[in-house]
């Protein structure tokens, strides 16, 4: 019997699944915004693909929090080691 | 919850005092407020190396009723761990303000640079204790 696979959204994933599902976006966002940007924060909505930039990241997610109010977010740095703090 | 005044100015409070405990870590008092409003004081590690705001357990995120806004890389040690951001109510000795907490995989709690910005923090070694005040402005 086939079996249909259905694409989770982003509520139902895990902390690694959302890496997973925002990681292509962030390369891209990279790609394109790295240059100007560079070590600015990200965060990205994997079910609209929206992203918001800026240099803090608690401005950041409330922004982002506003436009999706149901929304997780994965936050990357935009450089080539897109770690975002340091513990 | 303490309101701050119309015009912005920040109201006088003396200084937060902390404690250095028997294996030399230095701790202050942090207030988080729960969802439902309810205050919980905890004892939280500072970690100057630590360049966010605070980091608190995961487990007590969730149940004070934060929502788990999603996730982000960060290096701990030499290890890259992802964990889980929230935008909680939190106080240091003075106003509330909102800030971005992490979810901690263990049950400590730290406080980080990003959460002392513009304070004085002064911890005397001598005698175990531990200042922490608005920054003093030098002519």
């Amino acid at each position: 019997m086939a079996t249909k696979k259905v694409k989770k959204l982003s509520g139902d994933l895990t902390k690694e699944e959302l890496d997973t599902a925002c990681f292509p976006v962030f390369e891209k966002l990279l790609h394109e915004l790295g240059p100007r940007y560079r070590d600015w924060i990200v965060m990205i909505e994997p079910d609209s693909k929206d992203y918001f930039l800026g240099q803090d990241d608690h401005e950041v997610l409330a922004r982002a929090r506003k436009k999706h109010p149901k929304g997780r977010f994965f936050a990357y740095r935009l450089n080539e080691n897109p770690i975002v703090d340091t513990i | 919850m303490m309101i701050a005044p119309k015009n912005n100015v920040r109201p006088k409070i003396g200084p937060l005092a902390g404690r250095i405990d028997e294996l030399g870590r230095v701790l202050l008092p942090v207030t988080i407020v729960a969802s439902d409003g309810f205050e919980l004081e905890l004892e939280a590690l500072v970690n100057l190396q630590f360049t966010g705001s605070l980091v608190i357990p995961e487990q007590l995120a969730a149940s004070i009723g934060w929502r788990c806004l999603g996730a982000r890389r960060v290096m701990m040690g030499t290890d890259i761990k992802v964990v889980s951001h929230y935008l909680g109510l939190v106080s240091l000795g003075m106003q509330h303000q909102d800030v971005c907490v992490l979810g901690g995989t263990d049950d400590r709690c730290v406080i980080g640079q990003r959460l002392l910005k513009g304070r004085e923090l002064t911890v005397n070694f001598t005698s175990g204790r531990l200042f922490l005040s608005e920054e003093k402005l030098h002519p």
